[in-house]
């Protein structure tokens, strides 16, 4: 049985651990252990197991965050067999030459400022009050310098917005077509810089969240780069429901690096890209785009769009062009869940939606048998087990919240069965016949 | 342990390794050549971090330190690396240790007991030393007493009424400390207990119970051999801490012994006191002879005190060494937990359905370790298993309730 909302979250230093004390009213806590600004480790507590003294913080956080610590100083790895489990070669002797300084000095040779030229791109659709606070988070995060822009895309338009963003010292572009996908095209294709970095208009960063996202692309083979998306809150059940059962793709604390190789071990049973990390926080080489293609469209949040997945098909086709994707954890930004429960019903129905509309998207280009074992065998073996076996989670007390809408959205995606279609078969989304107009030029 | 030898002989041998010096190649075939096998225990500076298994009929006779390292693996790794944290972010100064009594329960074992006491006297912290007691359980003759009069420093109390719990609570009642630790007579206590224990109360004062690791002393016989490598008594390295509910754990806190066991375990005086200390209708010697240990920590935590476990807090204990022995070991586990599921549905009504769900996990469990050493794949025999499914039906049926039959008529044998 889960703690009832609302929950505390609590960012801890590892290297000066203090006393923790629950707000009167919360009934559990996330404990964020970081050491050198890097999340460790992670551990959920309940109300019982508060105050808690600074010694004991120390204790659980040692537990809890020396195996990250351990692997990134004796070397991790992604195993493309294993499918996104990391198993560090730490062997029992390396352990004793692991410190806290050597770890210090790995993570600050990933947090350095990159000199790279890079464009953060923010798209928002009538939030012109949670964009203001995220363009605020946002300058003092960013860092801006040569080199360095802000563009917010308006999938409104409205004038409010404009007013944010240009009150904010923002490039400000405009796309009367809705989806978050058209949004995305329309800034790629105004932006000339080197990287292109994607936030939501719902998320605040950390700051400096996107020099380790920069790094990555030292690395000449890295097209994508992907971040730890944590919550900014969890004050009500659908928050907490969103972060315990649904959350974001991967979002483990190993670096991991996704290849070709992950891509032949996994495709038999349809590539799980999603794994790579979540569109709330990525960077893309800008010209990846001319190799393989905009945003697709069809997919995606908003307008007529399936409901989401445009990021995880886009990861895939840059793996299925040989190029590699990086999931980064040292770049956190942090999310506002959802706080009404209807709404998060919808998004679960439309995540399920556009996840099989995503799969039938990625058939279609790719035309990998797995992908079609995994939307017609597979997701439906998965829902079939969780529903004889629901009875059970509910005698236990912790039910299965969102099966049901799951499996609404799973059956109200088959209707992309067309998705299937080879690009031959179909207009090319990547002609866009109409650019939009740069209304800070007018 | 699916890379069991084909057959378990005995004897194996036990070593220790020091993991921050290069590690040593290791002859399994022992000094004499007769061993078939070795335990490697891995300390870090003296704290142990993990242990092994290495048989001969897999490894041959000499393996490198190297290999032993591979084996030892990444858990081991990840051990180091937590006490490498708290140590080097932690305070420098060593704890000092909390006023402590150590008691060993005994009855008519002398030999054992002079053992146990042996490494009990050695034990001091900064130059700071435990008070020692015996409580010496309904003596037939004078053995334990004239045992106890060679040490100078150890106390020597008498239970006259049979049955450890009896002993526990005259302990309790015999106590003038903070902490009162329970050792088995059948068990040393390795040298670097205190400083764990000291370690474990700094962080944790305000935790109502402690326990350690139970690792073997002796690896002589089949039956020693394959306890151990069923388990044992051993719940691993490092340091937990067990607060009032657990998430997403049904079963919690009636699980049976995720907390440690009776042979290694301290509390804090009050903490015994509030919950009105030992239950006497548990280990009562046969019928019922085990259970004792699990009741406690049971109470404690649903009385709101936190347990701790410390890898650090380490014993060596003797196994049983003869084949029937360790089948009734077994009967005895499956008898205390089902008789005290029994004990807790009566008397803690706010958790039965967690004592429900632990009945199930039990029947689940069973169910997956007898299909798996019918395929050989286990150390614990069939009959072990089927010895301690019967132990856990019989002590499903009423075996509390006629412990405590019992009970009533010995308090009125001894007018009490």
């Amino acid at each position: 049985m889960r703690p009832a909302a609302p929950w505390d979250i609590f960012h801890v230093d590892l290297s000066a651990p203090v006393a923790l004390e629950l707000q009167p009213e919360a009934q559990a806590a996330i404990l964020f252990f970081r050491q050198d600004g890097m999340v460790v480790g992670r551990s959920a507590l309940t109300r019982a197991a508060f105050p808690m003294s600074a010694e004991q913080v120390r204790a659980l956080g040692a537990g809890a965050g020396s195996w990250i610590m351990l692997s990134q100083v004796a070397g991790g790895g992604y195993d493309a067999a294993l499918q996104g489990h990391v198993l560090p070669p730490a062997r029992a002797s390396q352990a004793g030459a692991f410190d806290v300084t050597g770890f210090g000095q790995a993570i600050a040779a990933r947090r350095h400022r990159s000199s790279r030229s890079v464009t953060l791109v923010i798209c928002t659709l009538n939030r012109p009050q949670q964009l203001a606070a995220c363009l605020e988070t946002v300058r003092a995060a960013f860092d801006p310098g040569p080199g360095r822009e802000i563009l917010v895309v308006d999938n409104g338009p409205d004038a409010a917005t404009r007013a944010v963003v240009e009150a904010a010292g923002a490039t400000y572009v405009a796309e009367p077509r809705r989806g978050l996908s058209n949004a995305r095209n329309a800034a790629l294709r105004e932006i000339e810089s080197e990287i292109v970095a994607f936030i939501d208009d719902d998320v605040l960063p950390e700051p400096g969240w996107i020099e380790p996202l920069l790094n990555a692309f030292d690395d000449p083979q890295v097209g994508v780069a992907t971040g730890l998306v944590l919550p900014l809150e969890l004050r009500s059940e659908a928050q907490i429901s969103f972060e315990m059962d649904l959350g974001f793709g991967g979002m483990g604390l190993q670096p991991l690096r996704f290849d070709p190789a992950f891509l032949e071990a996994t495709g038999p049973w349809g590539v799980p890209s999603w794994n790579i990390g979540a569109g709330a926080n990525m960077a893309i080489r800008r010209d990846l785009v001319d190799r393989i293609g905009l945003f697709d469209p069809r997919l995606g949040h908003g307008g007529q769009a399936s409901g989401a997945g445009e990021d995880s098909e886009f990861w895939r086709r840059a793996l299925e062009a040989g190029v590699c994707c990086f999931y980064e954890p040292a770049s956190v930004v942090r999310h506002e869940h959802r706080a009404d429960w209807n709404a998060l019903r919808r998004q679960v129905r439309g995540y399920a939606m556009g996840h099989l509309a995503a799969i039938f998207a990625q058939y279609g280009n790719h035309r990998r048998r797995g992908d079609l074992w995994r939307a017609f065998y597979i997701l439906p073996g998965h829902y079939t087990k969780r529903l004889l076996l629901s009875w059970r989670r509910r005698m236990l007390r912790i039910p299965d919240l969102h099966l049901h809408d799951e499996i609404r959205g799973y059956l109200q995606g088959v209707r992309y069965i067309g998705f299937t279609r080879p690009p031959s078969a179909r207009r090319r989304f990547r002609q866009c016949p109409r650019p939009p107009t740069r209304q800070s030029d007018l | 342990m699916s890379h069991l030898p084909k057959a378990i002989r005995a004897p194996y041998g036990r070593i220790e390794i020091e993991m921050s010096e290069p590690l040593p190649d290791i002859d399994t075939s022992g000094p004499n050549g007769d061993w078939n096998g070795v335990h490697v225990l891995a300390r870090w500076k003296g704290y142990p971090v993990g242990r092994c298994w290495v048989h001969r009929e897999h490894a041959g006779s000499k393996v490198s330190g190297e290999e032993i390292d591979e084996i030892l693996g990444s858990d081991t790794g990840y051990q180091i690396a937590t006490r490498r944290l708290t140590i080097e972010t932690g305070p420098m100064e060593p704890a000092t240790l909390p006023s402590l009594t150590m008691v060993v329960c005994t009855r008519n074992r002398a030999k054992l007991l002079e053992r146990c006491l042996q490494s009990l006297v050695a034990l001091e912290l900064g130059g700071v030393v435990p008070e020692l007691l015996v409580v010496d359980n309904a003596p037939p003759d004078a053995s334990t007493q004239d045992c106890v009069a060679g040490f100078p420093r150890v106390r020597y109390a008498r239970e006259p009424m049979p049955g450890l719990d009896f002993a526990r609570n005259r302990a309790i009642a015999e106590c003038r400390t903070d902490y009162l630790a329970y050792i088995d007579d059948d068990a040393t206590v390795d040298s670097g207990w205190l400083a764990a224990f000291a370690e474990a109360v700094r962080i944790h004062p305000d935790a109502g119970g402690f326990t350690g690791l139970v690792l073997p002393l002796q690896l002589e016989t089949e039956a020693q051999i394959r306890f151990e490598l069923a388990g044992g008594f051993a719940k691993g390295f490092g340091q937990r801490r067990y607060g009032s509910d657990a998430w997403g754990d049904p079963i919690y806190p009636a699980g049976a012994g995720v907390f440690g066991t009776g042979a290694n375990m301290v509390f804090r005086l009050d903490a015994l006191q509030a919950i009105g200390g030992c239950d006497d209708a548990l280990d009562t010697g046969p019928p019922l002879p085990g259970g004792g240990d699990i009741d406690l920590y049971y109470r404690i935590v649903r009385h709101g005190f936190p347990m701790v476990y410390d890898g650090g807090m380490l014993i060596f204990h003797e196994h049983r060494r003869d084949m029937p022995g360790l089948r009734r070991q077994y009967y005895t586990w499956g008898l205390g937990i089902m008789a005290l599921v029994e004990k807790n549905l009566l008397t803690d009504p706010e958790a039965r359905s967690r004592n429900r769900h632990l009945v199930l996990w039990l029947a689940k469990y069973y169910l997956i370790d007898l299909y798996h050493s019918l395929r050989g794949r286990r150390a614990k025999l069939p009959s072990h298993i089927l010895a301690e499914i019967w132990g856990a039906i019989v002590g499903g049926r009423g075996e509390y309730r006629r412990s405590q039959a019992r009970i009533a008529r010995i308090r009125e044998e001894f007018g009490q």
